[in-house]
Parts: C-alpha cells; sequence; structure tokens
C-alpha cells in the first residue's frame, strides 16, 4: 500500500458531512506529509439528496483530477443508500466498505451482494448521543481509521479542533468512538456470499443524442417523477389537534411535500417529504416533531 | 410586380421585417441599426404591421422577451449593433439550445473601446459559437432577400434555429439604393405559417430550458450542433425556392470571376462589391485574379469554400476582425484550418483591414493582390495603419 494512490469514495446525504470527511482527512494527510486530494462530486446542493465525495491520498504527487471510479475504499455514512448501485458500483475486488447501519454484518453483506472487505458501525446512535443530531461524519472518520490505518488519529484531531473551534470536544469524542466500536472483518472471520448476478448493478441507461427532445422540452412537472421520500431518515409527525391551520408549514416545506387535509389542518405527503425537518422549525405551535423513520 | 425603388437599406430591411408579417419586435435602439427598428415601431403605431413592439430596457432583455414570445409562438424579430450584440451575449447561446427560431439583424459596428460607432464585424464575430446560422449581406437587395429567407429557414421544423443577418452599419445600413421591394402577395407565396414545435400553453403545460446535468450536456451539444449542419440542405431548398420565384440566385459563397483565378480573394459582407470593381480593373490589367462572397457563415461552407480554391494557388482573405493575440482574424483561422489537412498548395493570406469604419477602397484590394502576388505579405497582416 505504501507506493500506490490509496482511492476512497465517500457516499451519503446532503447536509451529512460527506464533504467534510474528504476535507478533514485530506488535510491530515498533508499534515502528516503525503499527498492528498479531496473533491466534492459536484452537483446542486440539495439538502437529502445522496451525494458522494471523493479522496486521494499517496506518498507520491497525485497527476489524477478524474472522478473515483474503482474506490480501494468506500464508506457510507448513512444508512438507507446503501441499497443503491452507487455505493458498490465499480469497487475493487476485496475494498474495504464501512458502512453506517444498525444491522448485523452479514446482513449487510448480502444487502450490497459483494464480497467486500466490511466493517459496520451504528454511527447514527453515537452521534444522536455525543452530537445530537444525525450527523456522522466525524464517527465515520474514527471508523475509517481505524480500517485502513492510513492517517494518525491525531493529526484528524489537529484538523477537527481547527474547523470546529466551538465543538471540537464532541466531534472528537464521536471519532474515538467511532474509532472503538467499528466491527470489522478479519481475515479470519470473513462472511463469503455468492455475489449477486447484478453484484455490480447497472447504472441507468441514458438516452443517446439522437433520442433527446428537440431543444431538450420536455413535459411540464417531470419533478413528480422524482419521489425525494427516499432521501428520509427523520419524519416529520404532526398533531393535529394543535395545528391552527396557518399553512406556514405548507409555505416553508421545499418539495411541496405539506399538504391540506379536509379539516384544514397539514399532514404530509411522504413520498416527497425528504425529511429536512424545516416545517418543524418553521410551525408556530411546535405541532410538527422531528422522529426516527422506522422501517 | 416588386417595385423598384430607392430607399435605405435599413427600410427595406424593415419593409421585409413587415412582410414576413411577424408577431412581435422587441428592441432596444443603438447606432447604426436605429433606422431599423424606428420604422418598424412606426409601423406597429400607424396599425400597418399587426405586432407587439416592444422598446425593451436593454439589449439582454430585448433578446430575452424574444425568447418568450418564440417560445410562446410568435413569429419573432430583433436588430441590434455591437455593445448591444454584446449585452445579448449569454442569451445568444439559450435561444439556440432551445431552438427558437428569431430572426436578428445585426448591423455590424465595432465594438468599444475606443467608443466607436462606425462599421467593422467586430460585434458578430464574437457570437460566432453561439449556434446561430448566420448570412451576411453584400447589398440592399440582399439585406431585404435575406431576411426574408431568414424566417423561412429558422421555422422549418427540420431546423428550428435563430438566424442572424448581418449587414454593414452605415457602408450599408445607412445607404440609399434601388431595391426591388417585394409586394404582399408575392411574398404570402413565399412565407410559411410559423409552427412552433412546443408552443407555450398554460393548457399543455411544458418544460422549456431544464437543467442538464454532466450526463446530458453533451448530447444536447451535439444535438444543436447537428441541426446546424443539417441546415444547409433547408437553406439550399429556400434559396432555390426563392430563386425560383422572384430570379435572384443566393449560394453560400458568390464565386466572381473565381473558376479559372489564380488568385482569390474571399469577402464578408459589403466590401464585396468594392472588391469585385478591383477584380475587374485588376482582369483588364491581366491579372487572373477572381473574387469569393461568404454569404453563409454559419453553418460554414468548408466543401464548398474547398472546391472553389481547387484551381487557385494564392487566397487573400480581407476581413474586418481582429483576434488580438492570436495569428490572425477569425475568419483567417477556420480558412486555414479548412485547408490544414487537404492535398493543396493554396497558399494563404489573412488580411485585417476596415477596422471601426476605416474605409475599404479599391486600391486597398489591389495592392493587396500584388503583394500577394509577388508573395511579400506575411501569412497574417493588419494593413492601413499609420507607422
Ligand atoms: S414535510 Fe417537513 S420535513 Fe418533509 S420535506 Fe417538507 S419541510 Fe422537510
Ligand atoms: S405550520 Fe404548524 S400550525 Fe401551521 S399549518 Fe403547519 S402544522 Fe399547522
Amino acid at each position: 500500500m505504501k507506493e500506490k494512490i490509496i482511492e476512497i469514495r465517500w457516499h451519503g446525504r446532503g447536509g451529512q458531512g460527506v464533504v467534510t470527511c474528504a476535507e478533514l482527512l485530506a488535510k491530515a494527510a498533508i499534515a502528516e506529509g503525503k499527498y492528498a486530494q479531496s473533491a466534492p462530486s459536484f452537483g446542486p446542493e440539495r439538502r437529502g439528496a445522496p451525494v458522494a465525495a471523493f479522496l486521494r491520498i499517496s506518498n507520491k504527487p497525485i497527476y489524477l483530477r478524474s472522478q473515483i471510479t474503482h474506490p480501494d475504499i468506500v464508506v457510507v455514512l448513512d444508512p438507507t443508500i446503501l441499497t443503491l448501485p452507487d455505493v458498490t458500483a465499480g469497487i475493487k475486488k476485496n475494498a474495504i466498505f464501512i458502512a453506517n447501519t444498525n444491522k448485523l454484518l452479514e446482513d449487510v453483506k448480502y444487502i450490497l451482494g459483494v464480497n467486500v472487505n466490511l466493517g459496520v458501525i451504528d454511527a447514527t446512535k453515537i452521534a444522536l448521543e455525543i452530537i445530537r443530531r444525525p450527523i456522522t461524519n466525524t464517527t465515520m472518520i474514527g471508523s475509517f481509521i481505524r480500517a485502513t490505518n492510513i492517517v494518525k488519529i491525531e493529526s484528524v484531531k489537529q484538523e477537527i479542533m481547527t474547523r470546529f473551534p466551538t465543538n471540537y470536544e464532541t466531534n472528537i469524542k464521536a471519532m474515538i468512538r467511532g474509532y472503538d466500536e467499528l466491527e470489522m472483518e478479519t481475515d479470519a472471520n470473513r462472511t463469503v456470499i455468492k455475489e449477486k448476478k447484478d453484484g455490480k448493478k447497472a447504472m441507468p441507461k441514458l438516452p443517446k443524442w439522437r433520442e433527446l427532445t428537440i431543444g431538450l422540452t420536455t413535459k411540464a412537472g417531470s419533478a413528480q417523477a422524482y419521489k425525494t421520500g427516499s432521501w428520509r431518515s427523520l419524519v416529520p409527525v404532526t398533531d393535529a389537534t394543535k395545528c391552527i391551520k396557518c399553512g406556514i408549514c405548507w409555505v416553508y416545506c421545499p418539495d411541496s411535500a405539506r399538504y391540506q387535509t379536509p379539516d384544514g389542518t397539514y399532514e404530509t405527503n411522504f413520498d416527497y417529504c425528504k425529511g429536512c425537518g424545516i416545517c418543524a422549525r418553521e410551525c408556530p405551535t411546535h405541532c410538527i416533531t422531528m422522529q426516527e423513520e422506522k422501517e | 410586380m416588386a417595385k423598384r425603388e430607392g430607399i435605405e437599406i435599413s427600410l427595406a430591411v424593415a419593409e421585409a421585417v413587415k412582410l414576413a408579417d411577424v408577431d412581435m419586435v422587441a428592441a432596444y435602439p443603438i447606432t447604426p441599426q436605429t433606422h431599423i427598428v424606428e420604422k418598424l415601431a412606426e409601423m406597429v403605431a400607424d396599425g400597418e404591421l399587426k405586432a407587439a413592439y416592444i422598446n425593451a430596457e436593454s439589449e439582454h432583455s430585448a433578446i430575452s422577451l424574444c425568447l418568450g414570445s418564440s417560445i410562446a409562438g410568435a413569429r419573432t424579430y430583433t436588430a441590434t449593433s455591437s455593445q448591444g450584440l454584446a449585452l445579448m451575449h449569454e442569451i445568444l447561446y439559450i435561444a439556440s439550445a432551445l431552438r427558437l427560431p428569431v430572426v436578428m439583424t445585426v448591423v455590424n459596428r465595432a465594438l468599444s473601446g475606443p467608443l466607436n460607432i462606425w462599421g467593422d464585424h467586430s460585434d458578430v464575430m464574437g457570437e460566432r459559437d453561439t449556434g446561430w446560422i448566420q448570412f451576411f449581406a453584400q447589398n440592399g437587395q440582399e439585406a431585404f432577400d435575406m431576411t426574408l429567407q431568414a424566417f423561412r429557414v429558422a421555422e422549418d421544423h427540420r431546423v428550428m434555429l435563430p438566424v442572424i443577418v448581418n449587414i454593414d452599419g452605415f457602408t450599408l445600413s445607412h445607404v440609399i439604393e434601388p431595391i426591388y421591394i417585394l409586394e404582399q402577395n408575392e411574398v404570402n407565396k413565399f412565407m410559411k405559417e410559423f409552427k412552433p414545435l412546443n408552443a407555450l400553453d398554460p393548457r399543455t403545460p411544458m418544460t422549456f430550458g431544464a437543467f442538464a446535468t454532466p450526463e446530458y450536456y453533451i448530447e444536447a451539444k451535439k444535438q444543436l450542433e447537428q441541426a446546424l449542419f443539417s441546415s444547409r440542405k433547408v437553406i439550399t431548398e429556400v434559396w432555390n425556392e426563392f430563386g425560383k420565384l422572384y430570379g435572384r440566385k443566393y449560394t453560400p459563397i458568390e464565386g466572381y470571376k473565381a473558376n479559372d483565378a489564380n488568385i482569390l480573394l474571399l469577402t464578408l459582407g459589403g466590401i464585396g462589391e468594392t472588391a469585385q470593381t478591383a477584380v475587374d480593373e485588376m482582369r483588364d490589367d491581366g491579372i487572373k485574379v477572381g473574387l469569393l462572397k461568404l454569404k453563409l457563415y454559419r453553418p460554414f461552407p468548408i466543401q464548398e469554400l474547398r472546391r472553389m480554391c481547387k484551381k487557385a494557388k494564392t487566397l487573400v482573405i480581407a476581413e474586418r476582425a481582429m483576434s488580438i493575440g492570436g495569428e490572425g482574424g477569425p475568419i483567417g483561422f477556420e480558412v486555414r484550418s479548412a485547408f490544414y489537412n487537404e492535398p493543396t498548395h493554396l497558399k494563404i493570406h489573412d488580411i485585417i483591414l476596415g477596422l471601426g469604419g476605416r474605409d475599404v477602397r479599391v486600391e486597398d484590394f489591389k495592392m493587396m493582390i500584388n503583394h500577394a502576388l509577388k508573395n511579400k505579405p506575411k501569412e497574417y497582416e493588419l494593413i492601413g495603419v499609420r507607422e
């Protein structure tokens, strides 16, 4: 592992700190005298949308600016995206895969459908306990260091202190717990599964240029087909008895997922609610509470 | 019958726009485009032309209004010059990407600075890559004819692209000369009804101007490029039909005494006619010189250019725009690259002249040809500079 470039792909949802993971580790590696490069997967920034970030670490200068398509290591910050084809796309044989999940290691392996060198950690639980928000980035950094040993935990501590001058203590605590509590397969106790045929699940087929509509004009309302409900890890629960029918939640919901029921109170359309919590924050009577999504 | 009229070219263009029965004109007045849009405003105010006329607060708004009206299914026209065109720049790409058949006259004028209101082609050369079809008129008749042709080409469902008709500022726009102005009933034989592909209509809502991620952008650009290339066929069809109806023939490159010439000149716009007189005089002196007038700039008629230069040994480009810091002007780059991989010994000289309204005379062309024959000029030269 000494001379080659190690390529790490991070997956999560917008707002979970995926890019921060790659950045902190890149800075830590650079501070150690290594070469590193972090890059977000550029795109529209939407809270809750699946996002990725890239990190390369090497002992020699890195002359590559393309996205990471064949990662040596994959880290997934959000348990709800483990089923997306993107997380295993192009993954190398026997790559290290670290998942935030409350599921059993064997079960996760079947969900992924590929024989990765798997580590699991219930980072959401740790983050909620320590940081009191389901922001799992620093916890996952701890697990990453434990599984890979590429950067020193001390160097990352430094970076966390610079980055979070007011709340570095909780973040460092979360990182250490992520380090300590990672459950990692060893060579001795490896679960080997029969890889799914579509293990490297194919990406959706995109239209050829001739198949595009003239001038890209399309039917209106195409956003309706985009069910952002799958992005949710928290769910708004409304106490209709306290609702004063003001419609403020409807105004603020960024995905137009609140609607008026026949009795005038407001409810959530779960096909589109991405669980951002804005409605709960804006509701003047505090009748909306954000609760953890049940399976 | 068409009436032969002594008319200012700008007003002839306005007549053509009226005869094309546009539904909407949005513009911001700028020298030297003003006479066209003033005339159109007057026609609308007098009820001669049943159209909406919007005097926008800027060219950026004017072209944006044009996009909206074209999406709504209205036949749409605008005109501008120089800084006005530069201000439209970002929207021009959107017009072609949305495949909107807006027609625009660009009354070519130098770009500031220094501030200068006179003619050259530096304004429109900045819009080379916007995906608009571009015609260059060399006289008033062509300015009139091309305006009508532009609507037919633009609105053809095999094309659906915006079209610029370039006319030189002042040396064409403000000149009075005899022009055959067609009668409405004659024009009606040529024009067709504009049927938008997808009109903006609340009863059938559509998404226009959708976002394209990296997975789509190249395909969208390829579609646009292909549309521009295939517009060639329609342009030829429209020109042939126009020729049959009214007896005036149009080709992407008009050759003048070019067939047997050893040495060829290439021009765009009004200086082509001055060059023609120079060619006549030099022919009288026994010099086998000919002239190519580029009338279709986008899509670039590369095959015609190669074919028409087959017999010549030397090609002298006379262009009215610079590409500062590059080795030549924009037409020079394009023409040279058209021959780069060809089995030819054609010598190409790129001469830049007539910037900012500096007069271009018969003697200038004679001098260029004489220098080229003596193999004197550099590959690229800005001429007429006081040293
Ligand atoms: S309903 Fe509430 S939590 Fe769901 S997307 Fe709208 S604002 Fe966010
Ligand atoms: S903001 Fe709260 S009180 Fe107002 S309509 Fe929404 S749920 Fe009801």
